[in-house]
């Protein structure tokens, strides 16, 4: 299953989030910062996608994720989605906000949900007991659909 | 052009269904944004050059009491909307502003003012005109002083300040007797100062992710609060009277740096949620066990030695996340 991490990060938080995937999952990726993108086209040749992204203003989109989810659109019928979203949480429910958005155009593109999204708390700590667990999802998940 | 002429071209113009209202031949509440909608402003991704014609229009709505521009990517707003003195009900919110619109200095009785998340860095004098203003909405903004000229707020049921600059809260802020709610947030505030007790309105206090490391005993006094939310300071411990808070229905701890609670919170028998997760409690607070209406409680990330008992009565329970 090849697998591409699509991010984006106005202040630094997603980008360092990102780079601790790297270090915890057991599966590789190509990872990119939406907003070197211009368009999706180059994605065609992906089966798992994984989104980070920030929620900003009132409960939207980080604007780079913003600009390219508008524009995101693969048929995503044969292919798989997770959703990391990053944020100030009231400790236990996630209120609206990036994962949301993201999730509801991917639904509307047909994708399926590999793992439960993760709403990871992030202002001022980071919730990283929250994201392990999240990662060793996914590696279980990825692994369990290569066998 | 008349109202209704002006709502068929905004119809053509905005593409989906948007909430209006007439009464007789006037059309006097408009909403460009919908809850219904996932990007929640209807012409978000409107280009520029659509967007100001539907601002043209809509300024021609010259008896609107209730506008709604929400999450729209405006910008800015042109001055022509000075046009609109009836209105009492103002949403711009999220529009990337970086000046709140000298135009609504025209109107004449504002009633409620949404500014939030912005980019507006200074707060102008003129919204002191407002007398009766009773909700104002100012976070997720970037300016640092929060006028003195805004003590005439004397009606202000609802004061959003969450993520702004300020350092301190103004003194006067505790003179709008009437305040209901008070949200106050990611600033470096230590200390909460005592005459928090002269909100007697005062229903629900939010001071989320601050630095406070003491509340003063005189909080205990509002005896009206039925939320609190402390959630992401670094307090240490409740004040002695806490259990004064009788209608207290939901309170939240999350991230502090409690280890206990003191003995008076079992008198606050109207609880019905708490969170006490990522604190420093190394066991269960016993109080949780005779809290008659708690049906939520979230006790994840402290560093609990040994088992917790079991705690059957209440509906749900978040130990582990
Ligand atoms: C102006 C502003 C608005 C924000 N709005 C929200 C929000 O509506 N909901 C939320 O959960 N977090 C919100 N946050 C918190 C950010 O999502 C959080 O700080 C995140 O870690 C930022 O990620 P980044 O550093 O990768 O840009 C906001 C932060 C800022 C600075």
């Amino acid at each position: 299953m090849k697998t591409v991490v699509l991010y984006a990060s106005s202040h630094g938080s997603t980008r360092r989030v990102v780079k601790t995937l790297a270090e915890t999952v057991q599966f590789s990726f190509d990872c990119f910062d939406v907003k070197n993108l211009t368009d999706s086209s180059s994605m065609g040749k992906y089966d798992v996608f994984l989104f980070f992204s920030p929620t900003y203003g009132n409960e939207e989109l980080q604007p780079d994720m913003e600009k390219f989810i508008v524009n995101f659109r693969l048929d995503m019928s044969s292919k798989y989605y997770a959703i990391c979203e990053l944020g100030n949480y009231y400790g236990y429910e996630a209120d609206f906000g990036a994962m949301k958005i993201i999730r509801h155009h991917l639904e509307k593109l047909s994708g399926k949900e590999l793992v439960g999204p993760l709403s990871m708390d992030s202002l001022p700590k980071k919730d990283w007991t929250a994201f392990a667990t999240w990662c060793g999802k996914l590696n279980q998940t990825l692994r369990e659909t290569h066998e | 052009m008349n109202d209704f002429d002006a709502i068929d071209l905004l119809k053509k113009k905005v593409g989906v269904p948007f909430h209006y209202r007439f009464e007789n031949e006037r059309c006097v509440e408009l909403d460009l944004a919908s809850q219904d909608y996932i990007f929640r402003g209807l012409v978000r991704h409107h280009t520029q050059a659509e967007k100001s014609e539907i601002l043209c229009v809509i300024a021609g709505l010259t008896y609107l009491e209730r506008l709604n521009l929400r999450s729209n990517m405006f910008h800015s707003i042109p001055d022509y909307f000075g046009n609109l003195t009836h209105l009492r009900y103002l949403d711009v919110s999220s529009n990337h502003l970086e000046k709140v619109p000298l135009w609504i200095q025209e109107i004449q009785d504002l009633e409620h003012l949404n500014l939030s998340a912005n980019e507006i860095g200074e707060l102008p004098s003129f919204l002191s005109k407002f007398h009766n203003l009773k909700t104002l909405r100012l976070h997720k903004n970037t300016f640092r002083i929060y006028p003195d000229e805004y003590g005439v707020f004397a009606q202000l049921e609802l004061l959003n300040l969450y993520s702004s600059r300020l350092k301190y809260i103004p003194s006067f802020i505790f003179d709008y007797s009437k305040l209901r709610v008070l949200a106050w947030g990611v600033t470096p505030i230590a200390e909460l100062p005592a005459d928090i007790e002269r909100l007697q309105e005062l229903e629900c206090l939010m001071l989320q992710c601050n630095c406070v490391r003491v509340l003063p005993e005189s909080l205990c006094g509002l005896k009206r609060l039925k939320g609190l939310f402390l959630l992401q300071n670094k307090l240490r411990e409740l004040p002695e009277d806490i259990g004064n808070l009788e209608h207290l229905e939901h309170m939240t701890l999350y991230q502090n740096e409690l280890a206990g609670l003191p003995a008076s919170f079992e008198n606050l028998k109207n609880l019905k949620k708490l969170n006490l997760a990522w604190n420093r409690f190394e066991e269960l607070p016993p109080v949780v066990m005779s809290l008659p209406k708690l049906e939520w409680f979230g006790f994840f990330y402290n560093p609990i030695r040994g088992d917790l008992p079991k705690l059957k009565h209440i509906k749900e329970v978040i130990l582990e996340k």
